[in-house]
């Protein structure tokens, strides 16, 4: 069973609040508008006194006269069916709201599949190696500014490649993010398939223009329906992983 | 007819039939077709009230969200699971209302010229309220609350505006962290106070405006929400497994109904819906913009600075300013053209509006371009010459169809509230047996607060008043739908048969 005032004083937490802020709280509900469901709307009243009044003294005159019809005005007149058709109404709105507030139920995902979810984000290498700079070059500069390393900011797309069972299912590149190019490259995809064994391979180049991947990783999956397989890149450890 | 026509003269013809029917079962002043607006409004409060009784009781933490809400529902479903039901549908209800809300108000052309306003910042509201309303949803942490959370922030993603995709905070179990968690909980507060703002900034143009529910529609609404949230209280689905994909989803439709096409189209199509239907909806008013008249106008030297059509006009298109030419009155009378409906309510309201006057000196403080005084004379003058059996009908433009009525002779005006008291009297004075005034029911006037005044000002609640002479017998107010001409006629039927019992008892007298 929930225990959800286990270890909690609840007459600090909830009862001493609740005496302070519900008074303040409900006289600001109270003249925002709470108090015309209460307060009974003297001016209205009044008018329909009149309107009464001026009505009776029609009615009477009428009475009065023989051969003269009532006035039939449907507002002032509340017989049973206006109750009945008015709770009819009720319920006709009852009934809209509360279908499609449930109904009807959508279907994310098929029987016997499941989801891939790509997703890395990884800072490409940089378009200019590191350069160490002089100690001519370093006295020239401020001395809150003397970094050892010189580093150009902007950074390599990142190619990315995944394959299942030999298939090609996302091949892209993602442009490193910032104004200066100096962030990291994001991906962010998903792919609905079925649930069974399956072969993943997937391959990144992060910048380095010498070689076709600069990581790749092959592994067998036995995917169960509906599991949600994140395909992602360890930061720290530089290598792929699928769990 | 024109294209727009097409589509809004069935729509309104809808409307009326409805909300005519419902005049049966509520009566004219608590129908909620003609109180939409209100209704949103109330559903909001409700809403806002059963969240805060909610977030008493509400654990803001990945692990104690759906915990805390599965104890409400269940353990305590005597108070805090009913509050969380009417939460739900107050929410869902307000969606409803404010569809409604839009559609009827298109179909009246009541989005043109003036409302622009009003309909222009109703957009936003749209934007606010499914915010509000989704991001009450992911804090159940269930199924739903991760398929429409991860759907959310995926379509968000799309723009390209976040470093980092928003969607990875939800990629794994593990990878939401409370204090995210607590992050969506602040949407879901601060949401709904901008959705407040705006739903006020909404109605800031318009005087009066009606923002409280009547009374008994209100009660109603409240009672018929409660029995919905004990016969069918809302459930949430299992608790939310990022490892686990849902499969079948009740979806809240008033809400979700986007999500699947989300999942079928894919982020751009959706923005391209969302982003092009709002700035459609944003710039219709102006497709094609409202002909209207000039707007009214003040005569300086007839205007007194009696502030009365200050305090009628239902726009708020006049304001009091300090007197600029001399005269020995502290304020006159302006017009702002652009908040101006040309309804005449004014010029109903000017005390300085009479017709006992020669004809050159008909002019009032304030007036009509297109209806002046002058020519509103002419109309009632040939009115009272025309009607057979000397009963004038003061009808609207968007009323009742006051032609045709055997043995009268209409007058038709922007608003009936444009006609003084005193040409009431001038008729009755001058050979009309009577008069009849008929408008729309409560709360359907075109103008807000026409038939109000107009009533308010013959029965002498509202300056200016009907002389005391004027026989009140001569006088028939109906309000009815406009598609009431079966009743109008009976109306005015009844209206002669009275008249002559009132002649008969009048030559007894005498």
């Amino acid at each position: 069973m929930f225990d959800f005032f286990e270890g909690t004083n609840v007459v600090w937490f909830y009862a001493v609040p609740f005496a302070i802020f519900a008074p303040i709280y409900f006289s600001f509900m109270w003249h925002i508008g709470l108090k015309n469901l209460f307060k009974p709307d003297l001016e209205k009243r009044e008018r329909k006194r009149l309107q009464k009044e001026h009505q009776e003294r029609i009615d009477k005159r009428r009475e009065s006269k023989a051969g003269t019809r009532a006035r039939v005005d449907h507002a002032a007149t509340k017989p049973s069916t206006y109750w009945v058709a008015q709770g009819a109404i009720y319920v006709l709105f009852l009934f809209v709201i509360g279908l499609f507030s449930a109904f009807p139920t959508y279907t994310y995902l098929g029987a016997g599949e499941a989801q891939i979810k790509l997703n890395l984000s990884h800072p490409g290498q940089r378009l200019e190696a590191c350069v160490k700079r002089t100690k001519a070059e370093l006295a020239e500069l401020a001395p809150n500014m003397r970094a050892q390393m010189k580093c150009s900011r902007e950074r390599s797309v990142v190619r990315l490649e995944l394959d299942m069972n030999g298939e090609r299912i996302f091949t892209g590149e993602a442009i490193p993010t910032g104004l200066r190019r100096d962030g990291a490259s994001s991906f962010y995809e998903k792919f609905f398939v079925p649930a069974g064994d399956h072969v993943f391979t997937v391959r990144m180049n992060d910048g380095d223009t010498t070689k076709e991947f600069t990581h790749v990783l092959t592994q067998n999956v036995t995917l169960k329906p509906t599991q949600n397989l994140v395909v992602g890149f360890h930061a720290n450890e530089h290598n792929f992983y699928l769990k | 007819m024109s294209a727009h026509s097409t589509f809004r003269t069935p729509l309104q013809n809808l409307f009326l039939l409805t909300e005519k029917g419902f005049d049966k079962a509520f009566g004219p002043e608590w129908n909620p077709i003609r109180q939409l607006g209100t209704v949103a409004f109330y559903l909001f409060f409700i809403a806002a009230v059963t969240g805060i009784i909610l977030y008493i009781f509400f654990e803001t933490s990945v692990d104690g969200a759906y915990e805390s809400v599965e104890y409400m529902t269940h353990d305590q479903w005597w108070f805090s699971g009913i509050m969380r039901s009417l939460h739900r549908y107050s929410s869902d209800g307000m969606v409803l209302a404010m569809g409604l809300h839009m559609v009827r108000e298109w179909s009246f052309d009541r989005y043109r010229g003036v409302r622009w306003y009003a309909w222009f910042t109703g957009v936003p509201v749209i934007w606010l309220l499914y915010v509000s309303g989704l991001s009450g949803y992911w804090l159940v942490w269930d199924e739903l609350a991760q398929y429409v959370a991860i759907g959310s922030m995926e379509w968000l993603d799309w723009l390209g505006v976040f470093g980092e995709p928003v969607a990875t905070n939800f990629l794994a179990e593990g990878s939401l962290t409370d204090r995210f968690f607590t992050l969506l909980v602040f949407t879901h507060i601060f949401a709904p106070l901008f959705l407040l703002f705006m739903m006020w900034v909404h109605v800031i143009r318009v005087t009066q405006p009606k923002i409280s529910a009547p009374r008994g529609l209100a009660i109603g609404t409240l009672v018929a929400l409660t029995v919905l949230s004990l016969v069918y209280p809302a459930y949430s689905h299992l608790k939310a497994n990022l490892d686990v994909i849902p499969t079948d989803l009740a979806l809240d439709w008033y809400y979700m109904a986007f999500y699947p096409l989300y999942d079928a189209w894919g982020p751009a199509a959706l923005w391209a819906l969302a982003i092009g239907g709002s700035v459609f909806l944003s710039i219709m008013p102006w497709l094609p913009p409202l002909k209207q008249p000039a707007p009214a106008f003040v005569t300086l030297d007839k205007c007194n600075g009696c502030r009365r059509c200050y305090e009628d006009c239902p726009y708020g298109a006049i304001t009091m300013v300090p007197r600029s030419d001399g005269l020995p009155y502290e304020q006159e009378a302006v017009v702002d053209a652009a908040m101006c409906t040309r309804c005449g309510i004014c010029v109903g309201a000017c005390p300085t509006s009479t017709p006992f006057r020669g004809e050159d000196e008909l002019i009032t403080g304030i007036d009509l371009a297109h209806l002046p005084l002058k020519n509103l004379r002419k109309l009632v003058d040939q009115a009272i010459s025309e009607a057979s059996d000397g009963i004038v009908v003061v009808g609207c433009d968007h009323g009742q169809h006051v032609d045709n009525i055997d043995g009268t002779a209409p007058v038709v005006l922007p608003c009936v509230s444009q006609l003084p008291p005193s040409f009431i009297d001038y008729m009755v004075s001058n050979g009309a047996e009577g008069v009849l005034i008929a408008g729309c029911p409560d709360c359907g006037c075109r103008f807000r607060y026409g038939v109000q005044w107009m009533q308010d000002r013959l029965e002498g609640r509202r300056d200016p008043y009907l002389r005391k002479r004027v026989p009140r017998e001569r006088i028939r107010m109906y309000w009815a739908s406009p598609l009431d001409d079966k009743a109008l006629h009976a109306e005015v039927d009844a209206f002669k048969t009275d008249l002559a019992a009132f002649n008969k008892e009048d030559d007894a007298n005498v």
